[in-house]
């Protein structure tokens, strides 16, 4: 059986009107999800399949769908809030991190939110530096909310379907620049456990770690890399709350070398945790180089294409860290 | 377990007019003044944590809407919500076991005077931001309407809320939604110490609701017939799924914004003028007037909630101190539950 | 009728106690609710406190200039209503103040501490070395600043504490290493050791390849070891510990000179003790494998050596080690040294695990 290969915008859809099908109290609500099908074409026809009751248009509103989304998912309703660009999460932000976040352990447990946030995130689309940014540690850092990142079509719908199971809210953060990738996707309804990191490919000579675009991009590099007879282990974090150290640890220690790859600004940045854990645990001992982390400049996003570029690691720029990583100090 | 008998809608239509209506509205009232009152004197004595925010002055107003409500019902509720959580039949011993930081509150002592929620009663929590609970009220109507049932939510918030975001752009879903939510703002004239004149250009909040589309009432806030009326109406409206209304309730706050405010914002005569129109004396007195209740009926009435609310101090005071032990497994829920 | 205290009140979040600056009533006034009675202080501003109720001022316990803990009486009224808090926390019925303890800070006790002198910092920072390797050394009792790092940067790793180069590697590389053997076997100054020798007789020959060689001389030694349970001992801070372990440093040769991996001779250890070696050859070395040895073997005996005595050091307690082997007709002779700890065994003691190693290590090659 040939295996059914569909874009990573696609497994998203598939997993929203899959969720729609089997759960009435599945809706989504988004600027310009309807009859536009959504910014990046991610609703589709689902507006024409469920109609506008359950494919809400919503104003422009952030703040306001998101608490309506958040005050849906209170009295058991199962919400998808679609934001535009993941910047404007920033409009919404008290509903976020002040009320579903907090909402199930400060008002004593009984209730909770289960609410799925969907943004798209990251550059390399010319949009600059209000349209482009990767905000996962922004989340990550909120005790309550789930943060996944997914870095395949496979991964999406997984992890988007594991998000819609889940009674917490779950932040996902979508790439742009993955939404037209494509990959094998199974038909059927499958879920990727959230708080799971995945070993995507093998390799002794040294482990990257990475999230979303940028497991995509390490494992292009890899191939590079395996020509020049360097065989890279690489691990996708695609959860980073709650985060799961045990693959990387487990890789470090058979390596001794370990680059952290990240697209968003270094300073504070969530590799910073994953480095940092490292050190705490025993992992540190069977390190023979240092930790290296390749991220994104301190800088907004700019415009300009070769700007841009060159603010985020790049293809060639993991495989040349890679090889000093390697080479060692 | 001590709550105050479900609030009853008048069968004449004027609360103050109904024996069994005025009585369960004059129990909310007290009983929402008495656990206030034992909570100022508990911290005033260094018995109790924290900060609260009390309503003392205000209690018509949620006797007056919740009394326009059923069970099914839900409440967004404020940092000043002991009124609404009591008036919508929260318990009061686990509202003060709460306060005194206890296991047995109603947030096992993770959230204090500012984060009641009582699901058995609709309360959807307390808020300790301005303007929080607004939109996610909404929210809640629009889930009572996708599930084709009849409920309506109520929001409390203050007049410093109706300057924030979150209160345009809930009322504006509201309206293009017609959702089946009331908007019921506490003017007690001071966001914090910042007064209605100073914070805002027009004369009432209730003209915001025009430049959403939908219709907005002024009433005394004080006086729990006027309240309840405007509520029933606006009940009625979303019930009918005929969309939102806001509720304007003019009333004051006897006590400071919070503990560490010294009212040198206001002054002594104005303090002491709206102590002149009391709701809770207000209230008796119309009722004895109406004769649907005498003065031992509300002597009775008054020794019955100052009793609920000493039970509930000493209930609560022999609970278990809240347990850290718990507090890592409590941020997430677990699946399956 | 009733008695009700006015409470010095708690008027912030941090607010524990207050001063009286002026109180405007005296026993025997008439008070309404809302009138103000006193005026208190508190670290920020003055504050006016209002009876909660009306009555007459009975009793009037704090004065000017008092400073008073929250909740404790200001003044004391005779009033018509009864306090709504009354008697709930241990006041009396009659109103006699509250009695109810307001939280004060414990007053800190303070004790006089002898302090000793703490020894001198090391200066690690002088010394670049990776985690693992500074923990590695420790363990072994290596002085990290005695190593040399390999590595152009000078930052010392794992690989350069297991390495003894002094085998085919550059001049220079030989003398960094020479240096090194030099400075890891200083630890052995600690031990009191003693060797003897012995021409050991075969029955049958010693397998060609050194590593098999290797497994056959570990297996007649291990066993030797268990035998002569007093000898089975490590020194250790000072006190006498039983080997639960028995772990082999084993030289073995490489293309950049000799290394030496710890194997554990527990279990069936044979099979792992080849695989060990044959990555020790080529220059890995699991970090499992680096240190712990209790004893070793030194097989010199492919390189024309008649008798060799190593140095026990670190947590070595014995060591063995195979100079010529020599053919005469059908038998086989090996010259053996043993190393031992003295503070474990005496020359009697070694005397017997010699003759006991022959004997094993004929049953070993017959089996």
């Amino acid at each position: 059986m040939t295996e059914r290969i569909i874009t990573y915008a696609e497994a998203i859809r598939e997993a929203i009107g899959q969720a729609m099908e089997t759960d009435e109290n599945v809706f989504m609500l988004g600027e310009d999800i309807g009859i536009y099908g959504g910014a990046f074409g991610v609703s589709g026809d689902l507006y024409q399949r469920f109609g506008k009751e359950r494919i809400l248009d919503t104003p422009i509103s952030e703040l306001g769908i998101v608490g309506a989304a958040v005050g849906a998912a209170l009295v058991g309703m199962k919400p998808i809030v679609e934001i535009q660009f993941s910047d404007f999460t920033a409009q919404a932000m008290d509903q976020i991190v002040n009320q579903a976040a907090k909402i199930h352990f400060m008002l004593g447990g009984e209730l909770s939110v289960p609410m799925v946030l969907r943004a798209p995130s990251g550059s390399g689309t010319g949009a600059a530096a209000q349209h482009s940014q990767s905000l996962e540690t922004w989340f990550a850092h909120v005790p309550g909310l789930k943060v996944v990142m997914p870095s395949s079509p496979y991964e999406a719908k997984g992890l988007l379907l594991a998000a819609l199971d889940d009674p917490n809210p779950v932040i996902v953060l979508e790439h742009k620049l993955l939404y037209k990738t494509s990959g094998h996707v199974p038909e059927e309804q499958y879920r990727i456990p959230i708080g799971t990191s995945n070993k995507v490919r093998d390799g002794r000579a040294l482990t990257i770690v990475a999230s979303g675009v940028m497991v995509s991009r390490s494992l292009e590099a890899a191939e590079t890399l395996s020509g020049m007879g360097i065989e890279v282990e690489v691990i996708d974090v695609r959860s980073l709350s709650p985060l799961d150290m045990a693959p990387i640890n487990e890789s470090v220690k058979k390596t001794g070398k370990v680059m952290l790859v990240q697209e968003a600004p270094k300073h504070v940045g969530f590799m910073a945790e994953v480095a940092a854990r490292i050190a705490e645990g025993d992992a540190l001992y069977h390190l023979t180089e240092p930790v290296r982390r390749l991220c994104g400049m301190d800088v907004p996003i700019p415009y300009a294409p070769q700007l841009e570029k060159s603010v985020v690691p790049q293809l060639d720029d993991i495989v040349a860290a890679a090889v000093e990583v390697n080479r060692g100090i | 377990m001590t709550s105050i008998s479900p609030l009853l809608a008048p069968a004449k239509g004027v609360v103050s007019h109904d024996q069994p209506s005025a009585a369960s509205a004059l129990e909310s009232l007290l009983a929402i003044r008495f656990f206030e009152e034992a909570v100022d004197g508990l911290f005033a004595r260094g018995l109790m944590h924290g900060t609260m925010h009390l309503s003392i002055g205000q209690e018509a107003v949620a006797t007056g809407v919740c009394a326009a409500l059923r069970k099914t019902d839900f409440i967004t509720s404020t940092h000043r919500g002991h009124s609404h959580c009591i008036a919508k039949g929260a318990d009061l011993t686990r509202m003060m076991a709460e306060l005194l930081a206890k296991q047995t509150g109603y947030c096992r002592g993770r959230g204090g005077s500012m984060h009641i929620a009582d699901v058995e009663t609709g309360n959807l929590g307390a808020n300790g931001i301005v303007a929080g609970g607004i939109p996610i009220a909404a929210g809640a109507a629009l889930a009572q309407k996708m599930k084709g049932n009849d409920n309506v939510v109520v929001s409390f918030f203050g007049d410093g809320a109706t300057n924030e975001g979150a209160f345009h752009e809930a009322m504006n879903l509201a309206a293009i939604w017609d959702l089946p939510v009331i908007f019921v703002c506490e003017n007690n004239k001071y966001g914090m110490s910042n007064s209605t004149e100073f914070s805002m250009r027009i004369e009432n909040i209730a003209e915001r609701a025009a430049s959403y589309g939908f219709e907005g009432v002024t009433v005394d806030g004080n006086d729990v017939d006027e309240v309840f009326q405007a509520a029933a109406a606006a009940v009625e409206k979303a019930r009918g799924g005929k969309g939102p209304t806001l509720i304007e309730c003019v009333t004051y706050r006897h006590k400071g914004h919070s503990k560490s405010d010294k009212n040198l914002y206001r002054t002594k005569e104005e303090i002491e003028d709206w102590k002149t129109k009391d709701p809770i004396g207000r209230f008796e007195h119309k009722a004895i007037e109406a004769g649907a209740l005498n003065q031992d009926q509300v002597d009775a009435i008054t020794e019955k909630m100052r009793d609920a609310v000493r039970t509930a101090i000493t209930d609560a005071s022999s609970a278990p101190d809240s347990d850290p032990a718990e507090l890592l497994a409590s941020v997430y829920r677990e699946a399956g539950k | 009728m009733a008695r009700t205290a006015l409470v010095m009140p708690k008027m912030s979040m941090t607010m524990t106690e207050g001063e009286v600056v002026e109180i405007l009533v005296s026993i025997g006034d008439q008070v309404t609710a809302g009138q103000v009675v006193a005026v208190v202080g508190t670290d920020k501003t003055d504050m006016e406190v209002e009876s909660d109720h009306s009555g007459t001022v009975l009793e009037i316990p704090a004065k000017h200039a008092d400073v008073i803990e929250v909740g404790a009486p200001l003044i004391v009224l005779d009033t018509e209503g009864e306090d709504l808090l009354a008697g709930l926390f241990g006041d009396a019925p009659g109103g006699e103040a509250v009695t109810e303890e307001a939280p004060v800070a414990a007053s800190p006790v303070v004790e006089e501490v002898a302090i000793e002198q703490e020894p001198e910092p090391a200066l690690t920072s002088e010394v670049l070395a990776m985690p693992g390797a500074r923990k590695l050394a420790k363990e072994q009792g290596i002085d990290l600043a005695t190593v040399t790092a390999s590595s152009q940067t000078g930052v010392i790793k794992q690989s350069d504490l297991g390495v003894l180069a002094i085998g085919a590697a550059s001049d220079d590389k030989k003398q960094k290493a020479r240096l090194l053997t030099a400075k890891v076997v200083s630890t052995a100054l600690n031990i009191p050791q003693f060797s003897l020798t012995k021409a050991v007789e075969l029955s049958n020959r010693l397998p060609e390849n050194s590593d098999s060689r290797a497994v056959v001389l570990l297996s007649a030694w291990s066993k030797t070891l268990e035998e002569i349970q007093s000898m089975n001992q490590q020194f250790v801070d000072g006190e006498f510990h039983e080997v639960s372990e028995v772990r082999a440093a084993v030289l073995t040769q490489t293309e950049l000179g000799f290394v030496s991996p710890v194997i554990p001779l527990t279990g069936h250890w044979q099979d792992k003790a080849v695989a060990v070696l044959g990555d020790a050859r080529n220059n890995k070395i699991a970090l499992e494998n680096l240190s712990g040895a209790t004893t070793s073997l030194t097989d010199l005996s492919g390189f024309g050596i008649s008798q060799a005595n190593t140095l026990l050091f670190g947590s070595q307690s014995s060591g063995i080690n195979i100079g010529n082997i020599s053919l005469v007709g059908d038998v086989v002779t090996i010259d053996v040294t043993i190393v031992l700890d003295h503070r474990i065994a005496d020359p009697g003691d070694g005397a017997k695990a010699l003759d006991l190693f022959g004997r094993r290590l004929n049953e070993v090659l017959v089996g």
